[in-house]
């Protein structure tokens, strides 16, 4: 996993509980890379999971809901950061572009980047199904990038999760996107 | 959490920090270690594949010089025997065939000719593709080169029965310098374009100009407008590229190597000019070029306006350019014209008033009994007519010399031709002098062609055979000389009448033949044959002291011409009708 991953992740939890609790909680996790990410490094990802198991015990929040929400921060810091990936009519041609062009250039600039693969399917013209496969369980930080995609849209579109586990190939989640209904949020 | 605390957490940031960035470091150095060598790689590869492109572009230019060079000779090559096959079958077709062996001789003329100029076109855009165009710079009359050229192919058009209207602005001067042939050349390729391509109408030619960088040059527009099949938007932007007919069918249907536009637009370019083209499917195309031609004077040359007094005048026509330049000509000369069509007028009642009327009546729309009827309405009348007639009509010159008060104008119409005309129909009726003019009465003492003894300079076989045959055949008595070296030796040893002279000739050329002639000769007219049709080989000629130049292949009634010019009217044994008589 790319080192931003974990720079974003280290800045988020520092804006809530402060950089002293930070530290401490990244003593506690024990990490091999000793919590110093750089972000065009690679780490392994059950550092990040590490991570957010320590900050969930901490706030006693789910640590589901603490991916997605750190999904959509992530997403706000991709728009800043990668203006041209976002240059779509909307989100169905943003989440279509994904593994296309998107992640195509992200391989280039990372060969060794293990990205997820999503796979669309066009239900009808306003629904689409959206699977998200991975070797990591982070499907709940997908389905805060797309909440947050869908926001930066401005469109009305809904997400609901279908299905999600393990499988074969790892982890997997069937998300559903609507048009026409107003964002929610989880 | 006290201060030692939070200062403790806060140096594991630090720490944590630096080592993060001394990973930034490493990583940096590492990533652009790998670019540079990718780098390396990357211009080796673009080193390679730029050396390899340069190879395969030479290679393709050579192949396509090597192509257009072969195309050149071979072009050449075929010429040679094709001069012999023509020259053979014109002086086949003056001996006495059967009508089914006549026809058969004049399909096989008509598909030499069409493949002599096929190479021809083929030469002449090697030419211009090569750059090897060389352009004269020589006075001539720009209005005489347009009339001459479209009254050259006005047979073609009034056959299809297409009018051929002219319209040259009076702000054209009367003399320029350029080069009159290249000229020629565009005009025949876009006016027989567009006759052949339009079966109903008309073909309109148009010139007007202005003088541009201080009165130094003269810039001319000419535009060829007819009412043809025209060119769909698809087809027009590649009409210009060599080889390519707007459609593939047209290949078929109309003939040709679809050179001819490339050639005149390459010419038109050669000559500061550009050519372009509007077109409608169905409706019709209009080419239009520019020219720069040079002032031969310091000056801008003024065309004093002319004006014409002529008492009330009518135009009788069809609606269309033919009738509308009639009538803007007529205007600029401040001559008060009407029109009328035909279809409203009634001979009796036309010819009838007694006040004086001037006619101008477009033949088209009135038939042989018509014109019977207006000649003999005229006879007793106050009113002159002027017939203006296809090239084709027959018995013009016998109504002119029986009625002075209808006059014959061919078409297409010389604006000084209607001029004159018009002046002395209107000055004086009994002046018999026609607007045609008549060819002087045949000297009683002509001397016979026997009496001449011409000089053939020939190296090629085929060509000494033929050249043979023709003079053989006018009546001619006449030597050969293989080479130039043996041609300046027998003009030496004996005063011929004239010599045509070969330009390449193994020994000694035609032009050095001809230089060392002149030496101890001025007299003897020399008369070039050649296969080159180039100006730049005419000026040649003529710069070296040659009299008159003839093209291959040789055609006995060329040469018949050019033989008489220089030596004067003899009485050949062929008869100048069978001259004439097309094939």
């Amino acid at each position: 996993m790319k080192g931003i991953v974990f720079n974003e992740l280290i800045q988020l939890i520092e804006s809530i509980i402060g950089e002293v609790q930070t530290e401490h909680l990244l003593e506690d996790a024990d990490l091999n890379s000793g919590g110093s990410y750089t972000s065009v490094g690679t780490y392994d990802h059950k550092e990040a999971l590490s991570i957010v198991q320590k900050f969930s015990k901490l706030t006693q929040s789910n640590t589901d809901q603490l991916l997605i929400s750190f999904g959509r921060h992530l997403g706000k810091v991709f728009v800043v950061k990668y203006p041209d990936f976002y240059k779509h009519k909307n989100v169905f041609f943003f989440l279509q572009s994904l593994d296309s062009y998107i992640h195509v250039s992200v391989k280039k600039l990372y060969p060794d980047a293990e990205l997820p693969s999503f796979n669309f399917e066009m239900i009808n013209d306003k629904e689409m199904l959206l699977t998200y496969q991975s070797v990591r369980p982070f499907a709940p930080l997908a389905q805060g990038l797309i909440l947050e995609t869908i926001s930066y849209f401005g469109q009305k579109e809904s997400l609901t999760i279908l299905n999600s586990g393990k499988n074969e190939n790892g982890h997997f989640a069937l998300f559903k996107i609507t048009q026409g209904c107003e964002v929610q949020d989880e | 959490m006290n201060d030692s605390e939070i200062v403790a957490a806060l140096r594991k940031k630090l720490s944590r920090l630096e080592k993060s960035r001394i990973e930034a470091e490493h990583l940096l150095e590492e990533k652009s270690e790998q670019l540079f060598k990718l780098n390396q790689d990357l211009e080796q590869l673009v080193e390679e594949r730029t050396k390899q492109l340069a190879i395969e572009r030479d290679k393709a230019i050579a192949a396509s010089k090597a192509k257009d060079q072969f195309l050149a000779n071979m072009s050449h090559e075929i010429r040679t025997p094709l001069n012999g096959i023509i020259g053979y079958l014109d002086l086949l077709s003056l001996s006495n065939l059967t009508e089914s062996q006549k026809r058969q001789v004049d399909v096989t003329q008509k598909s030499s000719d069409l493949l002599l100029e096929l190479i021809n076109d083929i030469l002449e855009f090697s030419k211009v593709e090569a750059g090897e165009v060389t352009l004269e710079n020589q006075p001539f009359c720009l209005r005489q080169c347009i009339e001459d050229t479209v009254e050259s192919m006005a047979y073609l058009a009034y056959q299809k029965n297409l009018e051929l209207p002219v319209f040259i602005s009076e702000t054209i001067p009367n003399e320029l310098l350029g080069d009159e042939g290249k000229l020629r050349q565009i005009l025949i390729n876009l006016i027989g374009n567009a006759i052949k391509f339009t079966d109903a109408g008309e073909v309109s030619i148009n010139a007007s100009g202005c003088w541009i960088n201080n009165n130094s040059q003269f810039k001319v527009v000419i535009s060829i407008n007819d009412t043809g099949i025209g060119i769909d938007p698809k087809s027009l932007k590649k009409i210009f590229h060599p080889f390519v007919q707007s459609d593939l069918t047209d290949t078929r249907k109309f003939g040709g190597t679809g050179l001819g536009l490339s050639i005149s637009k390459g010419l038109v370019e050669k000559m500061g000019g550009r050519m372009s083209t509007q077109s409608q499917l169905g409706l019709g195309s209009k080419f239009t070029f520019s020219l720069v031609l040079n002032n031969p004077s310091t000056k801008t040359q003024r065309i004093p306006p002319k004006s014409l007094h002529l008492p009330e005048t009518t135009i009788i026509g069809i609606a269309g350019t033919f009738f509308d330049n009639l009538d803007h000509r007529l205007q600029s000369w401040g001559v008060n014209v009407q029109k009328r069509e035909f279809t409203d007028i009634n001979l009796d009642q036309l010819y009838s008033s007694k006040n004086k009327e001037v006619f101008l009546i477009d033949s088209r729309t009135i038939d042989d009994e018509e014109i019977k009827k207006i000649y003999q309405l005229s006879q007793n009348s106050s009113k002159k007519t002027v017939l203006l007639c296809p090239p084709s009509f027959q018995d013009a010159m016998s109504f002119n010399n029986q009625n002075s008060s209808v006059k014959i104008i061919f078409k297409p119409v010389r604006s000084n031709i209607l001029f004159e005309t018009l002046s002395q129909l209107c000055l004086d009726s009994t002046t018999k002098k026609a607007s045609q003019v008549q060819p002087p009465p045949p000297s009683s003492h002509q001397p016979s062609c026997n009496d001449f003894c011409i000089l053939l300079a020939e190296d090629h076989p085929i060509n000494q055979k033929l050249g043979i045959a023709m003079l053989t055949h006018l009546g001619f008595q006449f030597e050969l000389a293989h080479n130039g070296a043996e041609a300046v030796e027998m003009a030496r040893q004996k005063k011929y009448s004239a010599i045509l002279m070969d330009f390449q000739m193994p020994k000694m050329d035609g032009l050095s033949a001809t230089k060392k002639i002149r030496q101890f000769d001025n007299e003897i007219p020399i008369i070039a044959m050649t296969a080159n049709a180039f100006s730049d080989v005419r000026d040649k000629c003529m710069a070296i002291g040659m009299n008159d130049y003839i093209t291959k292949p040789l055609k006995i009634e060329d040469l018949s011409k050019s033989l008489k010019k220089q030596l004067g009217d003899c009485n050949d044994s062929i008869q100048s009708e069978e001259l004439r008589s097309p094939k």
